[in-house]
Parts: C-alpha cells; structure tokens; sequence
C-alpha cells in the first residue's frame, strides 16, 4: 500500500501539465472529429462505389478499400507528412510548411484510412436490405434518390449505426498514431509530461481514463442506440 | 525507388544484424509471429475466464477485455515499456512489445473463441452436462475441440494484424520494418517519396496474400459455425 499512496496521482492538477493535458486532448478532439466527419463522408461514397453495377467503378474502390486496409495507418501517416509534400510544387509547400504540417498530413491519412473501414460497414448495411424493397419503392414510382432516401436508408441505418460507433472508437485511439509526426495529441503530451515530471503513473493513468470515458460513452450510446431502433 | 533497395536491402530485411541488434522485416514477423503464438493460449484463457459460470470471474475478465480493447495501443506500450523493467531488470524492447501483443490480441482473440463457441449448438454442452461431465470437461472434450477447428481463417487474419500492430513498436523505439525506414529517411535525406512508397509496398505484400488465404480459409469452412470468424469484432491499428 506504501508504493501506491506514494504515487502522484494529481498531475493534472499542477497548473503546468494542466494546461498540457488539456491542448493534447483538444488535438485528440480535433483529429477525432476531422477523422470522422471525413470518414463518413468518404466511406459513403466509396460503398456506393463498391455496390455500382458498373465494374469501372466497383474495381477502383474496391482496390482502394484492399490496398488502404492493408498498410499500416503509422505507415499512410508518414507518407503523407514525409512523402506527400514533396510532390507538390514550391509555392504549395511554402505556404502549406507554415502550418501545422503533422496535423493536417495526421488527419489525411486517419480520414483515409477510417473510410476504407467505413465504407465496409455502410456496404455490408445497404446490401442487407431485401432487394425486393428497392423494387417495390421503384414501382410505387419512386426515383432512385427518393427510394433510396426514403425506404433504403432508414432500414440501412439501424444496422449500420452500431458498428459505426465502434469506428468512431477505433477511430480516437487512432488518432495517438499522430504522436510519430510531432502532433500534440493526447499520447504525445502525456510522453513529454512524463519525460518533465517523473510522474509516469499519474500521467499515464490520467490518459487510460480518458480514452476509458470515451469508450464508456460510446459503449452507452450503442447501447441505448439498440434498445431505441431495434434491427429487424 | 529499386535503386535505394538494392542498397539497402539487406538493413531493411535484418537491420544491422549481426554487428547491432536484429531489425527490419525479420524483427516484425518475429514479433507478430511469436506474439500470435503466445496471443492463442493467452485468448483462450481470457476466453475461459469470461465464459466462466462463476460471475465474479467472468465479470473480472469481461472487464479487463473492455480495459484491453478501450486504450489505444501506443498507451498499453507506454505502460509496459514503463512497467516490464521494474519487474525484469534490463528487459529489452521486443519483450516490453512482445508482452504488449500477447495481452492485447489474447484479449481481441478470447471475443473470437467466445463467438466459435457460442456458434455451436447449444444442445452439444447441454449433452455434455446431462452425461455427466463437469462444466471443465465438458468444454475440454466436446466444445473446444468443434469451436477451435473453425477457428483457422480468424487465426490468420488476426496474424495480419499483428503484422500491422508491431509498426507501433517504432514508438518506443524498436528497430522494426517502420523505424527501418524511417532511419533510412533520415540517412538518405531527400528520398521520401521512394522510401515511404516502399514501406507501403512492404507492408502490402506481406499482408495482402495472406488476407486472400484467410478468405479462402473462410470460404471452404462455412459451414454451420461460419460466424466464429463473422461475429468478431476486430482491432485495426
């Protein structure tokens, strides 16, 4: 019992590391947000691409899909925070090297990565609904964007909101990959407090519990998300 | 892009191996393969423990499955690489990673088997009971021996995370393929888009075919306990 009431648990609550902690969670917030927003909206459009019937669309995205879920997220991060700019011409990479190169290069390669995910699980959703339900809505005399919006979709989305939740999980713990670039997301400051302070269980402590808070919340909200719309 | 590994191939495949420490691809498949063999045992375990009739046990480990899966990875190796050399004097970065793996996988792999075991009939442990075998014996002789024979195609797919996984090992510093590269980065200066090109092809083709057989492998199982593999959630780092 000695060794743990020996334990600093309060780092958070020296105003130094404070301050720290909080901007690493803010970046953690941010790239989380970005990944999924991003995410979402690039995963769409790849599961669609996935279930057209032209195959001059479904191959490139299905490609895509194979070749982004296969490497490494560490190795899409460095390839577009070292390799990515220098493709581009001098006057884009001067202009692009006075911001925050990691963050942006972090969160290009976490919203690519997230919708090769993402789009597996909008995919696997859409395909469960019955055919018969697109055909009955079409010869009711629905359009495509109609049919699709009105009877596909909300049937769709009960499968798919749960599993999309667990990426928005996956999701926040990927975004400590960005600590590689120089990011200063949650994982990087709580190494650079550790390296300050000596506290490592306090600090590491202060992490684990909030990446346990978020998976607790999303847990519930999966949860209460099941017991509200029901899959049929 | 071939120039640099022409050069380089041999630092890429073992690292400075013999006069330094083994690295490069050599040091990834090791860890991911030693850390599947020793995730198996250790996810059958947990495994055990959340099945348990027992409710403080299975309670126990259901939360240290949710633990387990909650923290992102780059934290477990925080925690380890500051926790293993208090307990092992010197221990060097391949056992702080190796140590990481096995409870990490062990605890995605226990879902896994749980989801092979809950696919079998539920009548076959039933019987087992009502011949009288113990709840131990029951799962030893009738239940595991069906539930892990499906289990091959999840086996392989999870080898391809951990492939993926040990990347990570770079964080803490560990020579792996990922930090292989990085270093040559450094060395080599303005090579980025070559080398960084490589590193994706290197990952790709290491995991790409063994994807297809995990496929395969699931394709000529399907059969009534096909969900073993389906039902599992997966890690993706």
């Amino acid at each position: 019992m000695d060794a743990l009431a020996s334990i600093d648990w309060g780092v958070m609550f020296r105003p130094e590391y404070r301050s720290m902690l909080l901007k690493g969670i803010g970046y953690t917030l941010a790239l989380t947000a970005g990944a999924i927003a991003g995410g979402l909206l690039l995963g769409m459009v790849v599961a669609f691409g996935r279930l057209a019937s032209s195959r001059w669309i479904r191959l490139p995205a299905t490609a895509y899909v194979e070749l982004v879920r296969t490497i490494p997220l560490l190795a899409h991060v460095m390839f577009w925070y070292f390799a990515v700019p220098e493709m581009l011409p001098d006057e884009l990479k001067r202009a692009l090297y006075k911001h925050d190169v990691g963050f942006y290069a972090s969160l290009a390669a976490l919203i690519l990565y997230s919708a090769a995910f993402i789009s597996e699980d909008i995919r696997s959703g859409i395909r469960g609904i019955p055919h018969g339900q697109a055909e009955a809505a079409h010869s009711l005399g629905f359009g495509f964007f109609d049919t699709f919006r009105l009877v596909v979709l909300p049937q769709a989305l009960r499968a798919t909101v749960p599993p999309l939740l667990g990426q928005a999980m996956n999701i926040t713990k990927n975004t400590t990959v960005a600590l590689m670039v120089g990011v200063g997301e949650l994982a990087f400051v709580t190494r650079a407090v550790n390296d300050a302070s000596f506290l490592s269980v306090g600090v590491y402590a202060f992490t684990t519990v909030f990446f346990l808070l978020i998976a607790i919340v999303l847990t519930a909200l999966g949860k209460w998300y099941q017991h509200r719309y029901p899959a049929r | 892009m071939w120039e640099i590994l022409e050069t380089y191939w041999v630092q890429l495949l073992i690292g400075y191996y013999p006069d330094g420490p083994l690295g490069g691809l050599a040091m990834t498949l090791m860890l991911a393969l030693v850390g599947l063999l020793l995730a198996m045992p250790a996810g059958l375990v947990v495994c055990l423990g959340l099945i348990s009739p027992w409710r403080p046990l299975s309670r126990a480990v259901s939360l240290f499955v949710f633990y387990m899966r909650s923290v992102p990875l780059i934290v477990h190796l925080l925690w380890v690489y500051f926790l293993l050399p208090l307990v092992i004097k010197g221990a060097p970065l391949w056992l702080v990673v190796l140590v990481v793996m096995t409870l990490f996988n062990g605890a995605y792999l226990s879902q896994t088997i749980r989801a092979g075991i809950e696919a079998l009939p539920k009548g076959q442990y039933e019987a087992a009971r009502s011949l009288g075998l113990p709840h131990g014996r029951a799962m030893r002789h009738v239940i595991l021996p069906q539930a892990l024979r499906n289990m091959l195609p999840s086996i392989v797919s999870q080898f391809v995370l951990l492939i993926k996984e040990t990347a990570l090992g770079s964080v803490i510093g560990l020579h792996e393929m990922t930090l292989e590269f990085m270093g040559l980065n450094d060395t080599l200066g303005d090579k980025a888009i070559p080398i960084f090109t490589l590193l994706g092809i290197s990952y790709f083709v290491l995991c790409y075919p063994l994807t297809l057989l995990g496929r395969y492998l699931e394709r000529r199982f399907a059969g009534p306990s096909r969900s073993a593999s389906a039902s599992a959630p997966a890690a993706q780092a």
